[in-house]
Parts: C-alpha cells; structure tokens; sequence
C-alpha cells in the first residue's frame, strides 16, 4: 500500500473507533454491565464494507471501556471478543445475512464466560451466554442489518483513494 | 442532553501515583487483578484490601470519587450478589416460601460480590490516575516487542490518540443530529426497544457520513505534515523509567508473594 | 401564531464544575406574522434560546407559549410543538440521510403520521418553495447536490412539516455569495407566501437589517435590546462593547456623519443609501 492509502486506512480505523466510543459513551446507562445493549455494536456491520473495521472496533471497544467505570476485565474480554467478532464479520463479507453473526457468537461466548467465571454469576455458562447473546442479536441484527443496507449506497466513503 | 456527560475517568492530581510510569501501572493492574483470581478465602482478601487501601491513600484521589464509580457498578454487584445467594445449592440457612438461602450461597455471594469490589476499585485507580494519552503511550510501548509478530504497536495507539481526540466532536455531532432529527418528528426515546433501534438511521447514517468526511480531512492533514507512519518517530514525552516506578514494582512483587504466602498457608487458619 | 416567552432561565451542566448559565431571565413577545431577527456575540445564548421555542431543551424555570399552548407545561406532546415550529439548525444539510430527495423532505409529515397523499403534496409544496424543481430532484440521492442544493433540501425537510413558526440558525453560513443571496430571498418567499412568523438568527447584519421587522440583540444570556431595525443600529457604541458591528452600509453612513456629512439616521440597505447619498449631493451644490 502507498503511504497515502495506509494513513487513509489507520485514520479511517481511528475514526470508526471514536463512532464506536461516541455511540456506546452517548447511550451511556445501557451500554456496560450484564444487561448490555450496546447501539455501538450496530457498527459490527462495518467489516463488511471495510477492512479497517477490524482493528478500528477493536479500538473502539477498548477506548470505550477505558472510558468506563467496569475496570480492566472488561477491557480485556470485551476487546478481544469485538477483535475476533471483527476478522469474522469481514472473514463473511461475502454474504451479507452471516455478517451480524460473529459478534453474536463472539460476545455471546467470551463475555459470557466472563460473566460466569470472573463475576460469579449464577447459574451456567450457557445461560449466561444466551443473555448476553440476547442483547447482540438486538443490536446486531436488528439495528446493524438495516445500517448495512443503507450504508451500502454511500459505500464510497470508505475508499481508500 | 449529552453535553453533560463526562469522559472518563481521569482524576487530575500529582500524587505519587500520578507520577508513575503508564507501563508500570498497567503491569501492576495486571498482576492485582490475576492476583485476586488467586484468592480462595477471605484471608487474601484481607490482604488485597490492604494492598488496595495503601495505593487509595497514595493516589490521593478523594475516597468520595471512587465511590461514585462503584455506585454506577452497583447494580451489578447487587445483581452478582443476589443470584449468588439464591441459587447455590447446599446446606439450607434461611427459608421464605420458594426462597431458600444455604450457607454456601450466602459464603458464595460474600466472596464473589468482595472479589468484584476489589476488581472494580482497583482497576479504576489505573484509570483515575492515568491520563488517557499517557495510556496510549504505554500500551504503545508495552506492545512494541510485539511487532515482530505483526502486531501495529504504532498504528493502534495512533488509532487511540486520534479517537480520544475526536471522540467530544463526534459527542457534539450526534447531540446536533439528534437535534435536528427531533425537529423533524424523529422519536428517539419512546417505544420498544425494537422501535427504538429502526429509529436509529437518522441519526447513524448523518453520523456517519460526517465522522468519515473528519477522517478523509485528517488524513490529508497528516499527509500535508509528513506523516509516514511509525518508522523512526519520535515523541515529546518520552517515557522514561525511574526510582519510584522501581519501588512501585518492588511493592507489587512483595504484595504478590503476600498472596501466595496467604493461599499455601490458609488451610492452617480456615475450616470452611 | 404568536410567542411568548416568560423569564426563561437555562443552565448547562448543572451541579458540575464547569456549570453555565446561559440564558438569564429572557422574556418577549412575537406577534403573529412577524420577521424577528436575532443577533449577538457566539456564546450569548442565542442558540440555546431558540432550542427552547420547540421543546428540544426544557428551561430551567419559565414558561414559553406557542399560540395558547404553553409548551413548558408538564405533560405537553412533544410531536404536536415541533410540527407547529420548524427549526432549521446550521448546516442542516449534515442531516440528510435517506435515500432519495423525496424520501427525507417526507420524513417529517411521514413522522407526523400523515396519509401517503398529504405526505405527496407537503413534498412537492416544500421542494417547491425552496426552488427545487420536483422532476429533477425528487428522485435523486441528497449526496449527490451541490452544497446550496444539499441546504435547501434539508429546508425542504422541516417546511414540509408545515410549521407555523420558522425558526432559522444561520441559514446562510458557508455559502458563497449566490447561494447565500438565493437561500435569503427564499426566505423572504416563504414568509411572503406563507404567512409565517420567521425568526432568523444571524451574524450577517446585511441579512438582518434587511429582513427583520424587529431585532433581539442578545448578550450574556439576556435580551439587551430590541426595538426595529432603524432604533438598534442606532446604538453603535452600545453594540460594539458588546462584540457587534453595525451592517456594512449603516457603518459607512457612521464614518460619514463622523465627518460631518448631513445624512439621517436609519439609512441600513443600499438603496436607502444611495438615495440619502444623492439627497446629500444634491444639497451640498
């Protein structure tokens, strides 16, 4: 890539992350905890559109729970399941209908293992990640899908050059 | 509206812990919080509270502050706490209908709802006593011996600054757009939340739209200035080890062992 | 539709460190049909001001009517007081989001519940009145205008909610001298055809001087003057202690009378000028 086109590609990145930090920071009360509903996770529907979504809500995620009163476990957890979320939903690209899959299962899995064995909440695994599960559907796919579909007639905005 | 909100958690003062190095406080965020995943009785909590207290009094930020963080986490706890004591099964204490409270549960919701105060006060204290861009310049740092494996140690902490930086613009932005869209008739407040999230394209689309045009400027604008990534830059502040970030590591190895010493030896002082 | 407002009082960040009081005990009255034009430096609350005439901010104490309705009482309807005044915030053009002309100015009456048919005629009446033509625009995405086009969409957008009262904050800025001059003879159109009462905030004092039939000079949160045109500018002295130049054409009469040129007072557009200038001339020979 020339220079122009890799600051374009970091800077691009940094800006989704500040979206992703505005929208979770914006809607603030429902935003962290066990009862999550993020309207940032809307934003999961990026990679479709462009790489830089990848590092770019992994960032988000982290600058937002740094932001946070919840403390470094979620930083650590939320951050890595938004990366992982991220290289899948791009990894799906090519089939529109998967794309707010990932981050379901991701947060789903990681966040609720967190739930279950970092905070003690009772009583399963598997309960605790449909709840959190749950809430990524919400925002997911609910939210997310149609964002995409619009977003898709303003796709150039994400070009690179 | 959104104008109130506070960003952050930064608590401005020059205490000692003020002072230290970002790296150092992140590495002893760290090992504080794997150590109190090391804890099995109430004896190491004991000894993390301490730890805790000592590093409250150092960091000089009003106990009155720290608690307005655990308040937003309240709910949370008491969430924790009230399904710890609930549903563990055991050796019944208290009997109210369908309510049955053992003894393990209410150990249980003890010790859980302990160990998340103690997690939570003191992974605010690396927020409350670290800028965000000292932060970034830590994690920068800390990241670096990572690049060979193809980690962008550079780039993600640019990626943090330049969000940190833009992040109360696009706060101004929403709230105008939010604005806006009210005038017209858009209902962000009210309905289920299914409603409420069709709602949202009015204000995620513009959002969107201006937040990418700020990226395409600034792009240019650090191309304008020779930006060519992080080959060979340099920073105004360096980061720089010093006595006090010794003695801050030599504290957490002692309290480290303290835990461990705890943990091999409760069997002697616990019956439970 | 006539406004009232009643000792209006508003706070930003109450109870935190950076608290401010930006609007400190605003009162006046709007008759029906009238142009209102308000002025004052950046931060004296003119824009917090008129957020309160449509509801998006809720005054700390005071009252403001809209016709008979008090919509500071507890209880009010919110869609009914935004589809009676229409706000058009700067850069309106940042809120475009649908996906044709047609479908974003039909927003607003869609949100108001409007049958497909009244939604038809509002848009076509508002692409209308903002001058853009209805086969050539409608059909079109919003990105694609040009800027002065972009703007006068998003105009579009908040008249075809039909509002009784338009309020207007700096409708021109950013726009070259052709737009500019085209979006404030819209304006002009607008009131002239509809009828409604316009507020027009502003730093252009051309613009205000030549539309307004009354003006609000704000600073520091209160009303400090207001009166027609002709009495505001008078004050110059007053009005730049406060950050406020005069319009172009009442300053260049100002240096004048400085030096002893017989002009009179309240000379604010061109033609006004040229014709005391001329009297002037024909006077002195």
């Amino acid at each position: 890539m020339t220079n122009m086109r890799k600051t374009r590609f970091w800077v691009q990145a940094a800006i989704i992350a500040a979206v992703y930090a505005v929208l979770t920071v914006a809607f603030a009360p429902i935003s962290y905890g066990p009862i999550q509903v993020r309207i940032s996770e809307a934003l999961t529907i990026l990679p479709f559109f462009t790489p830089a979504a990848v590092p770019g809500l992994f960032v988000g995620c982290l600058t937002s729970n740094l932001l946070s009163p919840y403390g470094a476990l979620d930083i650590v957890c939320g951050s890595l399941a938004s990366l992982l979320a991220a290289g899948g939903s791009y990894a799906l690209r090519g089939a529109p209908a998967l794309v707010p899959l990932p981050p379901v299962a991701a947060n789903a899995l990681i966040i609720g293992a967190m739930l279950r064995f970092a905070y003690g909440v009772e009583p399963s695994f598997w309960i605790c990640a449909l709840w959190v599960g749950a809430g990524e559907v919400a925002a997911c796919y609910v939210l997310g899908y149609p964002l995409m579909l619009y977003m898709r007639r303003h796709k150039d905005i994400f070009r690179l050059d | 509206m959104i104008r109130d909100i506070t960003l952050g958690q930064y608590y401005p003062g020059d205490s000692w812990a003020h002072r230290l190095d970002p790296r150092v406080k992140i590495a002893v965020t760290f090992v504080y919080i794997l150590a109190l995943f090391l804890i099995r009785d109430f004896g190491g909590h004991a000894v993390a509270a301490a730890a805790l207290g000592v590093a409250v009094a150092v960091s000089r930020v009003p106990p009155k502050f720290i608690l307005r963080g655990l308040k937003a986490v309240f709910i949370i706890i008491l969430f924790t706490f009230t399904l710890n004591m609930l549903m563990t099964k055991g050796e019944p204490l208290i009997k109210a209908g369908f309510i049955v409270v053992t003894k393990e549960g209410l150990y249980n919701a003890v010790f859980m709802g302990l160990r998340l105060v103690l997690l939570i006060v003191g992974s605010s204290l690396l927020t409350l006593t670290t800028k965000p861009v000292r932060l970034t310049d830590g994690i920068e740092s800390l990241l670096k011996p990572f690049r060979r494996f193809g980690v962008p140690a550079h780039e993600l902490a640019m990626m943090m600054t330049i969000a940190l930086r833009f992040i109360p613009t696009l706060l101004e932005e929403t709230d105008k757009i939010m604005k806006a869209q009210m005038a017209r008739g858009a209902d962000f407040e009210s309905g289920s939340i299914l409603r409420r999230a069709k709602n949202m394209t009015p204000l995620l689309v513009p959002l969107f739209i201006g937040a990418f045009r700020i990226a395409q400027d600034l792009a240019m604008a650090m191309e304008a200035r020779c930006y060519r990534g992080g080959e060979g830059r340099t920073s105004l502040h360096e980061l720089r080890l010093r006595k006090q970030d010794a003695a801050a590591i030599f504290l957490t190895a002692v309290f480290l062992s303290f835990i461990l010493l705890e943990r091999w030896l409760s069997p002697l002082w616990f019956d439970i | 539709m006539p406004v009232k407002v009643e000792d209006l009082v508003y706070v930003y960040s109450e109870g935190l460190p950076y608290e401010t009081l930006a609007l400190d005990g605003v009162s006046f009255e709007i008759a029906d049909g009238e142009f209102i034009g308000v002025i004052g430096r950046t931060g004296s609350g003119k824009s917090t001001l008129i957020q309160h005439l449509n509801g998006i901010l809720k005054p700390k104490s005071g009252r403001v009517f809209v016709g008979d309705a008090e919509i500071t009482a507890k209880g009010v309807k919110l869609a009914e007081i935004r589809r009676k005044i229409g706000l058009v915030f700067q850069y309106p053009e940042y809120q475009l989001f649908e996906e044709t002309v047609y479908k974003d100015v039909a927003f607003g009456p869609v949100s108001l519940g409007l049958s497909q048919r009244e939604t038809d005629r509002r848009v076509r009446e508002a692409l209308s009145l903002v001058g853009l033509d209805f086969s050539e625009f409608s059909e079109r995405s919003p990105f694609e205008l040009s800027g002065g086009q972009k703007r006068r969409a998003a105009i579009a957008g908040v008249l075809s909610m039909k509002p009784e009262v338009l309020i207007l904050d700096e409708p021109t800025a950013g726009l070259d001298p052709g737009s500019h001059m085209d979006i404030l003879n819209m304006i002009g159109e607008i009131r002239r055809r509809e009828g409604v009462v316009v507020i027009l905030v502003s730093h252009n004092m051309n613009d205000i001087a030549r539309l307004s039939d009354r003006i609000f000079v704000m600073n520091e949160g209160k009303i400090a003057l207001s009166g027609a045109p002709a009495e505001v500018f008078a004050h110059d002295e007053f009005l730049a202690s406060i950050g406020l130049r005069l319009p172009p054409v009442a300053e260049m009469m100002r240096k004048l009378r400085l030096r002893g040129v017989d002009i009179p007072e309240g000379v604010l557009t061109i033609d006004e000028a040229e014709r005391a200038l001329e009297g002037f001339l024909r006077r002195a020979r």
